[in-house]
């Protein structure tokens, strides 16, 4: 190796390492940021979700507290109506009173006290089992004016929460709760007037700490209750209960501010939300200082008809429990992270070192992809010089770029002669603009476009489905249109074929409906007119008009049989027939009708068809009501009736036409002559179902029926009639 | 030959229909209804010689009815009345033990020998029970 050159080798790789190094500090900082943001988010995240697990605490105490103040205001109910209350005999209503006092004792109740309606008298029994009656003026407390208003009647009272001393001598919130006693009429006397109240004295401090003494939030949280005057009724510092909570904090930590908990009280908590947030306390079970706190409050309603009375249920944690978790986690992270780096780096160094060592077989490599892709360009140009679509590529005049071979075979030539033709020209005119101006659209545009449309090729019919794609270059200039054209006529074919034999069925079963309803009443009226028909005078008016009557209910009978008959075509049986031997016991049966009507008749038959697998009888059914409409379309001046067979262009069919010089059939009625009902004869003419039974009958067999030429006498004066043409499978000989 | 016929159709012009040409014809006593309902009370009432049923009727359909006669009254022959081109329904009427059908819109002359054949019918079994009776008077 020259000199020169390995200076420079040599200056390349300290210039290498210099970069691998800022880089790798570079890293190193990153990640120690993006360690330290995600510690932070995960803070938040983990508080958010403790308080929401907190919130869910809340609304538990809440919704228990709930359940048991409905439980209290049921039992006070239901003793309401106890007859006990009225007795005179003390002690029934002491054992009486003794079993609610026993019910509600886990829930706090103390002492219930009946007052009597004058107010000047009261009954008592607390839960040691002590009763009394004593006498004062109870007249002009609270709770008696409430329950004297008529208004109140079956309501509940909370009163306020008023403080005392437990028995331990520990201060307690105490609620006093009443109802309304009215006496019952059975009792005798004058039933439903006032007769007093009854009272019951709940200790609600020690309600509250049934629930909330045991909730712990975390590893040290705890719950506390105020009621909605911002009154502790439960804390677990014993000498908060009955405090002001607004009050009893300051006078405690002077130095620390509780403006966060004070908002959350006052805005929040004593208007009866629910929600989350945080606070600075100045202790946590028996720790001081300033301590950060998460909280969840939930509002308790003491009636469900009284949404003013409520207390506040929180639970509150200190944030240091989060920190502490997150703390260990993001230790372990960054750790995580720094490892991840290392190995990067050393994954990248090792990578560029075989970058450097393996460039040539890298050249390689690119030899073979290319190989691989014209591998795989030969193997498109193959799928579409196959494919079963015409693909074909044009300017926006139509001038063909290239097409498969499938596609010029469709117009029964060789690819190479179609070049540099006009597609258009290919196409009956109709067709063409239609694809002329789709054409224009996808250059316009420059987006795809699909459309069906019917097309004549040569001397054939088709449906086609033809999407046009526009082929543009990197600067989004359109080069050419790429058209790929399928043939779906056969599936337009059974479309056609699949709607009309649906519509069909709904009418056919419509028609049957209908029909078994006219039949019972049609019934009764012929029965009657028989009954009626015996009792009249041979020969008299009344005799006519009743035979009169009979024939015409007959003739609805008929039509009625006939529709019933036509909802059910009998299924398709196995048989063979031969069309020219039906034709002709058909003709046998018109022959006369024929002449009269002035009609000569053209017979065309080719000899020696191979059969259908039809039924005969039906096929004649089919024949003898296309025969008569022609008969009916040539009116009174008579024409002509040319009746052909002959094998179709598939070997596989066979064809039969009826082509008449009558009126022919108006444009506007060629899609509607096969439906049920359709009828352009006079009223009691035509029933409307003959084309459509016989439409019925050749799709059964897998055959068509169709009108293949119609020249109605308003434009064809002179020259006009319908064309009506029958395709049937033929036998197949297996 | 007079015997007791019951006749059950939810259309009452049907019942009286079929009554007029049963009196004009026949000396056959008549009882009808036009709830199916009620059929079993007068059938466990007193005794009929034939049940004339719709088939198609709210409440109870025929079919129901034939299966209830017959645990009443099993000898009891049961003619169904049936629409035109159901004739389904029919043969599904005459596998659950019903005796013949007619069809809707009826013919006179069709009902009356349908009738008459289910009453001579009956009277036949009537009297091969009571001979059976005669040869085995322990089986009462």
């Amino acid at each position: 190796m020259a000199l020169p050159v390995l200076h420079k080798s040599l200056r390349r790789r300290n210039l290498f390492i210099g970069v691998v190094a800022f880089l790798t500090i570079f890293l190193l900082a990153g990640v120690f940021i993006i360690g330290m943001i995600m510690s932070r988010q995960m803070k938040d995240i983990v508080s958010e979700q403790i308080n929401q697990q907190q919130l869910g605490l809340s609304r538990l105490i809440a919704a228990r507290l709930e359940d048991s103040f409905s439980l209290i205001s049921k039992e006070l109910m239901v003793i309401n109506l106890s007859p006990s209350l009225q007795e005179a005999h003390p002690s029934n209503w002491v054992k009486r009173m003794r079993i609610t006092l026993l019910n509600l004792e886990e829930y706090g109740a103390e002492e219930i006290r009946q007052i009597n309606a004058r107010g000047d008298e009261v009954r008592m029994l607390n839960k040691a089992g002590t009763a009394s009656v004593s006498r004062g003026r109870f007249g002009e407390d609270g709770y008696f004016i409430w329950a004297k208003d008529p208004s109140n009647k079956g309501k509940i009272y909370f009163g306020d929460i008023l403080n005392g001393l437990d028995e331990k001598g520990h201060i307690i919130g105490r609620l006093y709760l009443a109802i309304p006693h009215y006496r019952t009429p059975s009792e005798g006397g004058n039933g439903g007037e006032f007769s007093g109240v009854l009272l019951l004295v709940v200790n609600v401090t020690r309600l509250v700490e049934k629930f909330t003494a045991n909730v712990q939030s975390g590893k040290t949280g705890y719950s506390w209750v105020i009621d909605n005057k911002g009154q502790f009724l439960f804390h677990p510092e014993k000498e908060f209960v009955g405090e002001n909570a607004f009050a009893i904090r300051e006078k405690r930590e002077p130095k620390i501010s509780f403006d966060a908990i004070n908002r959350i009280q006052k805005e929040k908590m004593l208007t009866g939300q629910e929600g989350t947030g945080l606070y600075y306390s100045g202790w946590h079970r028996g720790i001081k200082g300033n301590i950060k706190k998460l909280i969840a409050y939930s509002p308790a309603f003491l009636s469900r008809k009284d949404p003013v009375k409520f207390w506040s249920v929180a639970v509150a944690a200190p944030t240091s429990e989060v920190e502490g978790v997150i703390h260990s986690l993001y230790l372990r992270q960054i750790y995580f992270l720094l490892i991840m780096v290392i190995a990067l780096i050393s994954g990248g160094m090792g990578l560029i070192l075989s970058e450097l060592r393996y460039g040539k077989s890298m050249q390689q490599e690119v030899q073979r992809a290319v190989a691989d892709l014209k591998e795989s360009e030969e193997r498109n140009k193959y799928l579409i010089e196959s494919a079963e679509d015409i693909i074909v590529t044009l300017n926006e005049e139509g001038k063909i770029y290239s097409i498969n071979p499938y596609g010029a075979a469709q117009f029964n030539t060789i690819s190479a002669k179609l070049i540099g033709r006009n597609w258009l020209d290919l196409f009956d005119p109709d067709s063409a603009s239609l694809q002329r101006s789709l054409l224009k659209r996808v250059f316009v545009t420059k987006k795809s476009k699909s459309l069906e449309y019917q097309a004549v090729i040569g001397d054939k019919e088709y449906w086609l489905h033809a999407n046009f794609k526009p082929l543009l270059d990197a600067k989004e200039n359109i080069l050419s249109v790429l058209g790929i054209i399928r043939n779906i006529t056969e599936s337009k074919l059974v479309e056609h074929q699949l709607a009309n034999t649906e519509k069909l069925a709904s009418l056919g079963s419509l028609a049957a409906g209908v029909a078994h309803e006219i039949n019972n009443p049609l019934g009764i009226i012929l029965g009657f007119t028989d009954l009626l028909l015996e009792k009249t005078k041979p020969g008299s008016p009344e005799m006519t008009m009743l035979q009169t009557m009979e024939r015409q209910g007959l003739q609805c009978k008929k039509i009625v049989e006939n529709l019933l008959s036509f909802a059910r075509i009998p299924e398709k049986s196995v048989e063979f027939s031969r069309v020219n031997d039906d034709l002709e016991k058909v003709l046998a049966v018109v022959q006369n009708t024929l002449l009269m009507r002035k009609i000569t008749l053209e017979k065309r038959l080719q000899s020696d068809l191979p059969e259908v697998r039809a039924d005969s009888r039906q096929l004649q059914q089919v024949f003898l009501n296309i025969i008569n409409n022609a008969i009916d379309a040539m009116g009174k001046g008579g024409g002509e009736l040319t009746i052909t067979t002959q094998m179709a262009k598939e070997p596989s069919h066979l064809e039969i036409f009826f082509q008449d010089t009558g009126d022919g059939i108006q444009e506007e009625y060629l899609g509607k002559i096969f439906d049920p009902f359709f009828t352009t004869k006079g009223v009691g003419k035509g029933t409307g179902l003959g084309l459509s039974v016989s439409y019925a009958i050749i799709t059964k067999f897998g055959g068509m029926i169709s009108v293949a030429e119609s020249k109605p006498f308003q434009k064809f004066p002179g020259n006009s009639g319908t064309t009506f043409k029958i395709t049937l499978p033929v036998r197949q000989e297996n | 030959m007079r015997g007791k016929i019951l006749i059950v159709d939810d259309e009452l012009d049907i019942l009286e229909l079929l009554e007029m040409i049963i009196a004009e014809r026949t000396s056959h006593q008549v009882v009808t209804t036009n709830n199916p309902l009620e059929v079993p009370p007068l059938l466990k009432h007193d005794p009929f010689d034939l049940l004339i049923t719709d088939l198609r009727m709210p409440g109870l359909s025929g079919m129901d009815l034939i299966r209830e006669a017959k645990t009443i009254d099993p000898d009891m022959p049961v003619i169904v009345i049936t629409a035109y081109g159901s004739s389904q329904s029919a043969e599904e009427a005459i596998a659950e033990g019903a005796y013949d059908y007619i069809t809707k819109p009826f013919r006179k002359d069709q009902i009356i020998i349908t009738i008459n054949r289910a009453m001579e019918w009956h009277a036949m079994k009537k009297e091969l029970a009571a001979l059976r009776a005669q040869h085995r008077p322990d089986s009462r």
